[in-house]
């Protein structure tokens, strides 16, 4: 098991490279010149020029590639041409926001998806089951900005009853929107996915037995189908963590969450390069480690999955 | 069961981690606000509010309450009002400016102003280290073009004479330049602060000014507090609290709540907000000193060639129905290049009406009856800016004259590099006031030298008359030159004038004494609440 998570570990060198030789390559194909767009009046070529140096664009492309890259490896994100400060310091203001918001939507998708999968599952074609899948439908179909703007109506502007945008005091009540506007996609595909696995593990030839010794129905799901269906269930939430960060952009901008979807996206309308790599190898990190931290659990799961070769050969 | 156990240990942990987090661990708590009234309002995350790179309104906003300059803008008339400045001389030539500055001013931090700091922040300013995004306002002073391509250290124009008096002498005559010393870039800033913080001094900012930088947490909030030391009238607010959204419908919804004293409205909610019963009567939707036209450039015979096809376009277009269908009343019809406010503001200078039969009169004059003849204009925007709506507009008010034109979005920096190449001729642009002077609308946009000269537009007696009006020293005669330059100007038909941008900003009904300028600048200073 060590050195599989040394493997993997390994593999982000290959990983972050990529990444960051395509956005580089991406942001430089692109006409736009950073400078021109910070200098909106009085654009003299002193004053370009003067900028370009600033910036580090005024040298090829290569050079820049080559000095990002010592500085990614001694830990120095650069600086962001628009704000002019250390991508380090902006990244490290808004991550833990998104980090945060982010879990806070996986537990409710864990809780909210599980439950509803099961009880969909188990009470097949009841008036519950189509409920849930329903619910489940719109809520796929729902625009995340509509139901935001909707939720923060409700019960923000006319009820009053919870915070309508913004971290403030950073209680549980900022939470709740924000987390259920950003979980409500991905809470029902898992509990559309746990609803199907569950079905599937229902039907199985140990289910039946287990009813024809006479165990009650909780145990029979809880003890018998329920750990059988769990495993992809886990592996999606597992991999929702990384795509729930980054897929953020509108869940902030709706509710004035400071995570880091929305500074990534407005660096991109700007061309701020810099912010745009730093935060995607950041994020790409976070989703590799995601990903190695689920394949840990799946084995910690089902001790029939190993990572070393002897015993995966059993 | 053991296995599920383990799941379940596994979502208790995350849900306590989590719990923890985010009861006992906030990223930054909110400090409480400094007792009694916090005025609150909208912006969106500001750039910097160090006083070189203010290069957008949000910054200003802030920056502007945190510090004084020599001079400041009057809200109501935006007439020039001496600020740090006792008394100012101008030498008979025009070129040596002497000023007296007031005496017991203080820094945040305690410290004296004295005139070494305006000349430590505006050498800063100059510099091509520095690389500031609005350093050319400091262009007329002399030794400004040497700071910028990186031959000298210093700025040459501008020295302290002694603790008090400053002096600043300009490369040539230019009356309007005390009017631009209200700019924020002109804004003292102290060596050691900068020294210390280097490019973090934006977030511990030290000004002058009747409010105290408290903290700016990115895209949440920008805190000032009263400055009880100030040298001059104390603010009677207690608090200001800049909240910073992405979205002004979110924050339109928090002002409804109450949360916000001070926001922008959204496009389609301006109708529905005037006639609100309990807002309507404090929407504030004045004119700007800033306009939205389209530039028809030189650099095309087809434009070049023919001043009547330039004058038919201005003739063929509904502007009264642009502002108020699509612009909701907001902007108003543009009737000139200095807009509404300016000193010198002369009222209908362009002749322009909606009136379809003398477009198609024009039209055949200049060799296109009924648009015969004529390639369709290519007509190019930047993209997604909302500026769609009004170019389909005006394509169908093009088409009942028999012009047809098509609508090319662009970025905006690639738009403007090809409108300057000459590879976009015709194409939507605006400008908006840095100061309140008919030069700041002419000098940059019709000089033939000027970089913002977009047009590819050169014609010598407007030239020599603005060099003229600038180093005029007497107002009034100052103003009949540049009066001269805009009648010429628009005589030329080398835009088609379209609209007047207008506020759409509200504030509650209790706020007091506050006045948006029509550069969307305020002084928070006098503002007090009253429920």
């Amino acid at each position: 098991m060590f050195y599989y998570i040394v493997r993997r570990i390994l593999q982000l060198i290959p990983v972050v490279i990529g990444v960051t030789l395509i956005l580089f390559l991406l942001l430089y194909i692109i006409p736009e010149d950073p400078a021109r767009l910070i200098l909106q009046k009085g654009a003299t070529p002193e004053a370009l020029a003067n900028l370009r140096a600033k910036l580090g664009i005024d040298k090829p492309i290569y050079v820049q590639y080559w000095r990002y890259m010592k500085n990614l490896f001694s830990g120095d994100l650069g600086t962001s041409y628009r704000y002019q400060r250390s991508v380090n310091s902006i990244l490290a203001e808004h991550y833990p926001y998104s980090i945060k918001l982010a879990l806070a939507a996986i537990i409710i998708e864990i809780i909210i998806g599980i439950f509803t999968g099961i009880i969909s599952a188990v009470k097949k074609y009841s008036f519950w089951d189509m409920l849930a899948t329903i619910s489940t439908t719109l809520l796929v179909c729902v625009p995340v900005y509509w139901l935001g703007m909707v939720m923060q109506v409700i019960f923000g502007l006319k009820l009053g009853l919870l915070p309508m945008s913004g971290y403030g005091d950073g209680s549980i009540r900022y939470y709740i929107m924000p987390a259920l506007a950003l979980a409500s996609v991905s809470t029902a595909y898992v509990a559309r996915m746990m609803r199907s696995t569950m079905l599937e593990s229902l039907s199985n030839d140990y289910i039946v037995t287990a009813y024809a010794k006479g165990l009650s129905q909780f145990k029979v799901i809880g003890k018998h189908a329920l750990k059988n269906a769990l495993i992809p269930v886990v592996t999606l939430i597992g991999l929702d963590l990384g795509s729930i960060m980054g897929g953020a952009i509108l869940t902030e901008t709706v509710f004035n969450w400071p995570g880091v979807g929305r500074t990534v996206y407005l660096a991109i309308l700007q061309r701020d390069a810099p912010v745009v790599i730093g935060g995607t190898i950041v994020l790409v990190m976070i989703f590799v480690i995601m990903n190695l931290l689920v394949d840990i659990l799946y084995a910690w799961l089902d001790p029939r999955i190993r990572f070393e070769k002897k015993e995966i050969n059993v | 069961m053991k296995n599920y156990k383990r799941l379940i240990v596994v979502i208790a942990i995350l849900i306590v981690v989590v719990l923890i987090g985010t009861m006992f661990a906030g990223c930054k708590k909110t400090e409480a606000a400094v007792g009694g009234d916090t005025m609150r309002l909208f912006i969106v995350q500001p750039v910097s509010l160090d006083p070189p790179f203010c290069m957008e309104s949000e910054g200003i906003q802030v920056a502007r309450q945190i510090w004084d300059g020599l001079f400041e803008y009057d809200r109501k008339t935006l007439d020039l009002i001496p600020e740090l400045c006792d008394k100012w001389e101008v030498s008979d030539d025009g070129l040596v400016y002497t000023f007296s500055l007031k005496k017991g001013v203080k820094f945040h931090d305690g410290s004296p102003l004295t005139a070494e700091d305006f000349v430590y922040s505006w050498t800063r300013a100059a510099l091509a280290a520095t690389a500031a995004p609005i350093a050319y306002h400091l262009g007329p002073i002399k030794g400004f073009d040497a700071c910028q391509d990186g031959s000298a250290t210093t700025l040459e124009g501008v020295k302290a004479l002694d603790a008090q008096t400053l002096q600043v002498t300009l490369s040539y005559p230019y009356a309007d330049f005390v009017t631009t010393l209200g700019h924020v870039v002109f804004y003292p800033v102290k060596k050691a602060d900068i020294d210390k913080w280097g490019a973090d001094y934006t977030k511990h900012i030290n000004g002058t000014g009747p409010f105290k930088f408290v903290e700016w947490v990115d895209d949440q909030y920008v805190k000032l507090t009263r400055n009880d030391d100030y040298y001059g009238e104390k603010a009677k607010l207690d608090a200001v609290e800049y909240k910073i959204f992405a979205d002004e419908n979110t924050a339109f919804l928090e002002f409804k709540a109450g949360n916000l004293e001070f926001t922008q409205i959204p496009i389609g909610k301006i109708k529905a907000t005037q006639d609100d019963p309990t807002f309507g009567k404090y929407c504030l939707t004045a004119p700007l000193l800033a306009y939205n036209y389209y530039a028809m450039s030189m650099n095309f015979p087809l434009f070049a060639d023919n001043p009547k096809l330039r004058e038919a376009l201005n003739y063929a277009i509904d502007r009264e129905n642009i502002c108020q269908v699509l612009g909701e009343g907001v902007p108003t019809p543009m009737t000139g290049f200095i807009p509404p406010g300016i000193p010198g503001f002369q009222e209908n200078a362009a002749p322009y009406t909606f009136d379809p039969e003398k477009a198609k009169q024009l039209l055949a004059e200049a060799g296109f009856p009924n648009g015969e003849g004529l390639p369709t204009l290519k007509f190019g925007y930047n993209a997604g800016s909302g500026h769609e709506k009004f170019g389909e507009a005006i394509q169908a008010d093009f088409k009942e004259i028999g012009i047809n034109m098509e609508l090319e979005g662009y970025e905006w920096v690639t738009m403007l590099d090809k409108a300057k190449s000459g590879e976009i001729t015709f194409f939507r642009i605006g400008w908006g006031a840095d100061y309140p002077t008919m030069d700041n609308f002419l000098y940059p946009l019709f000089y033939s030298q000027s970089y913002d000269n977009y047009l590819a537009y050169n014609n010598p007696e407007v030239d020599k008359l603005l060099l003229e009006a600038r180093s005029t020293i007497e107002k009034d005669e100052r103003i009949a030159k540049y009066r001269e330059v805009e009648k010429m100007v628009l005589a030329d038909n080398v835009s088609m004038l379209i609209y007047f941008y207008g506020q759409r900003r509200v504030i509650q009904p209790y706020v007091k004494g506050f006045i948006l300028d029509a550069m969307e600048n305020y002084d928070l200073s006098k503002v007090y609440f009253e429920k």
